[in-house]
């Protein structure tokens, strides 16, 4: 092919990745926000109550924000300040910077957060025995994982870029295998409006409304169980008003993932839906070439849902739990299709296992049945 | 003679200087017959139209009438003309210091977990090195009168308390403004709304230092074990100073500034900080500046104020109705002894602190 050619290509390439195209980027220098825009001028907050409203989080927010259950005064408590803090009195602990219970945010996190009956259990296996936690475990503490987020004590929520790149090469990306995520890289903990107090990681306080709608007349732990959640995403691009796909927050860390830059039309990486980038799917764009079969998916029976229940998808405009859950041929398929936002018991926080072929893939793909 | 006169006239002004100046239980007011009892047997009063109650538990070591709380309270409880420190107010005014409770709990409304509690016999909280006493009247006052405010005096320390009264003395720790004793009539002698914290040093706190005589690992310097390694950054965009890596809240040496000391609404956040509120917290002026209650303070975004919180601001000496004898106060009426009505534990610490402050009407 023609040199020419090929430096025409690769630059298009490079201007269409929507990564800034230097030598080298300095990471110690700048806004590291990875996103292209931020909320303003409207608070999503003040949606609450109306019929648009996503469910935002209930706890560790406003009238639940109780900041004794985090923070001690005087690292001494004779008793207990409030009703919602059980256990053994008198207590002491060792003084900590700001003020916290514990040394790190994710130790002091999963003394609650971790097999406490009534309180959503992130770790291991799970205390209240949901059928299917919606973000699903995460490993132990400290300990690589390869089925999800390394969730780990002394991370830095201010050094969040370098765990992966190299401070003064962006484009080396080599501590992606073994980086580590806390619970405040992700969750607001004095909250936030958000579903679950979710967060950009890059740029805390600039999210835009996440889309999340939970089943109503969830209660209780059942408002942390998988089927009882729905997933829209924006019709236009008003993310201030409209919301965006709660995947959105992925990109803070995963940005390369939603770089899905096609070569001569064909997907060089899984189509991940991406309003904020203009990347929004359908499982129905693949019916032309047989890549995808819309009408496989929404039969909802056969190859990839043999053992393996629908997977979570997109709604482009739902404005409630039931249309966010309504199966159809331009259903988005989103991050949260295929894993686990914590992680799983299956390689890469899968929600589905790769044997026997298909499962998962094929319910959108149904190639196993070929 | 006429030196002789002199002398005598200074003694009397001094005597005079005494019995005013000072609280009750002191000089002249120290009346020895309002709490000890010769013969642990008393038939008639002193004729001075005081009959003092009948004499029950006892006799008591030092002779006293009765046991040190049973006593102290037989007029510090529910008499007309004595503060009264234990459970409700009988008297109108907002208790500066609050309510004590009891450590049995008989005491209603008043739980043993609302304050400092009259004989609990426990560990210390924050002592340093853990010890145990007996909490009694006389663990905080100096039942025979001191020089410092409210003749405060811990058993086995020494510690100074200074006060100015009715015109402020900003070298004094304590201003209290209408020094007209509840015996001379004075209503709001104890009250809230007739005293305020000066800040003499602003590398201390003497009321801290007084708390710290019980509660050791609550209080102490900048940068030592019970503050934790904290440092100082001259940050301007911050509002011109922060402190960082605070261990335990600190009761001295910070001034409120940056967002802890306004910061304005925008359309996505609340206004926050100390300068928000109408009503504020107790809190210590090096230079008098704790505004005026239902007025707001300058609503001065990044300024940096020599207003510094102590143990006063989040706590009655006494007690509250709440653990810990918190004042859950949010700004938006006036003090109670409890704070004000409706407030949370959070709502307290956001009178300064903003994180998870929320927008009118929002949930």
């Amino acid at each position: 092919m023609d040199k020419r050619y090929h430096s025409l290509v690769i630059a298009a390439l490079v201007l269409l990745s929507g990564l800034t195209v230097v030598a080298q980027v300095d990471l110690r220098t700048g806004v590291k926000s990875m996103h292209r825009g931020q909320a303003s001028g409207v608070d999503a907050r003040a949606m609450i109550g109306s019929a648009a409203a996503f469910d935002a989080a209930t706890y560790h927010r406003g009238a639940n924000l109780f900041c004794s259950q985090c923070h001690t005064m005087h690292a001494s408590e004779t008793h207990a300040g409030l009703p919602s803090e059980p256990g053994a009195y008198p207590r002491t602990y060792t003084p900590q910077p700001k003020l916290l219970k514990a040394a790190d945010p994710v130790t002091l996190c999963l003394t609650c957060h971790d097999n406490q009956a009534g309180i959503p259990d992130v770790v291991g296996a799970d205390v209240n025995n949901l059928s299917e936690r919606a973000a699903g475990l995460f490993g132990t503490v400290d300990m690589p994982n390869d089925n999800g987020h390394k969730i780990a004590t002394g991370v830095d929520p201010n050094t969040l870029c370098e765990r992966c790149h190299t401070t003064d090469n962006v484009r080396d990306a080599s501590g992606f295998l073994t980086a580590s995520v806390s619970c405040i890289d992700c969750h607001n903990p004095h909250g936030n409006g958000r579903a679950r107090n979710l967060q950009w990681a890059s740029y805390p306080g600039g999210e835009y409304p996440f889309g999340y709608y939970i089943r109503p007349g969830s209660s209780g732990m059942a408002r942390y169980e998988s089927a009882n959640i729905g997933y829209p995403a924006p019709n236009g691009t008003a993310f201030n008003t409209e919301g965006i796909e709660v995947t959105n927050m992925c990109i803070d860390c995963h940005h390369s993932i939603f770089n899905s830059t096609d070569v001569d039309s064909t997907h060089v990486k899984h189509p991940v839906y991406n309003s904020e980038w203009a990347q929004r799917n359908t499982i129905s764009q693949g019916d032309a070439k047989g890549s995808t079969v819309s009408s496989h998916w929404i039969s909802g029976t056969g190859a990839g849902f043999l053992q393996t229940p629908r997977v979570h998808f997109v709604v482009r405009g739902a404005t409630t739990f039931a249309a966010a859950t309504t199966v159809a041929a331009s259903n988005g398929v989103f991050c949260l299709s295929c894993h686990k936002a914590h992680g799983s018991d299956r390689a890469f926080g899968l929600v589905f296992s790769p044997t026997p072929g298909g499962e998962g893939c094929d319910q959108c793909h149904n190639k196993s049945a070929i | 003679m006429k030196k002789l006169f002199y002398l005598a006239a200074a003694f009397v002004a001094l005597l005079g200087i005494t019995a005013i100046a000072g609280d009750y239980h002191r000089g002249a007011t120290l009346v020895c017959n309002d709490c000890h009892v010769m013969h642990f047997s008393q038939s008639h009063s002193y004729g001075d139209n005081y009959e003092p109650p009948a004499l029950t538990s006892g006799p008591n070591e030092a002779l006293l009438r009765a046991p040190v709380n049973e006593l102290c309270l037989t007029c510090h409880d529910g008499q007309a003309g004595a503060p009264d420190v234990l459970g409700a107010n009988f008297n109108s005014y907002v208790r500066n210091a609050g309510a004590l409770n009891e450590e049995d709990g008989s005491v209603a409304g008043y739980p043993n977990t609302a304050g400092h509690s009259l004989g609990y016999m426990g560990n210390i909280p924050g002592s340093n090195p853990a010890r145990q006493d007996t909490l009694e009247c006389s663990s905080c006052h100096s039942v025979h009168g001191a020089a410092n405010y409210r003749n405060l005096g811990a058993r086995g320390t020494t510690f100074t308390l200074t006060y100015a009264s009715n015109a402020n003395n900003l070298a004094m720790d304590v201003f209290q403004r209408d020094n007209t004793h509840m015996y001379a009539g004075g209503a709001n002698h104890y009250a809230t709304s007739n005293v305020d914290y000066n800040e003499p040093g602003n590398t201390g706190s003497a009321y801290a230092t007084m708390c710290k005589s019980c509660h050791t690992d609550f209080h102490g310097n900048i940068g030592g074990t019970e503050y934790g390694t904290t440092v100082y950054d001259a940050d301007t965009t911050a509002g011109g100073v922060r402190w960082f890596g605070f261990e335990r809240h600190p009761a001295a040496y910070v001034n409120l500034n940056g967002s802890t000391y306004f910061r304005a609404a925008s359309t996505t956040r609340p206004a926050a900080g100390f300068a928000k509120s109408l009503y504020r917290p107790k809190v210590m002026s090096a230079s008098g500046a704790w505004g005026t209650q239902g007025t707001l303070l300058p609503q001065t975004a990044n300024f940096t104020s020599d207003l510094t919180p102590g143990c006063m601001t989040c706590h009655k000496s006494h007690g509250s109705q709440n653990p810990f004898g918190l004042i859950y106060a949010n700004g938006s009426a006036e003090l109670t002894e409890n704070g004000n009505d409706g407030a949370t534990y959070a709502q307290m610490c956001q009178q300064c602190h903003s994180m998870g402050t929320l927008l009118p009407g929002q949930i």
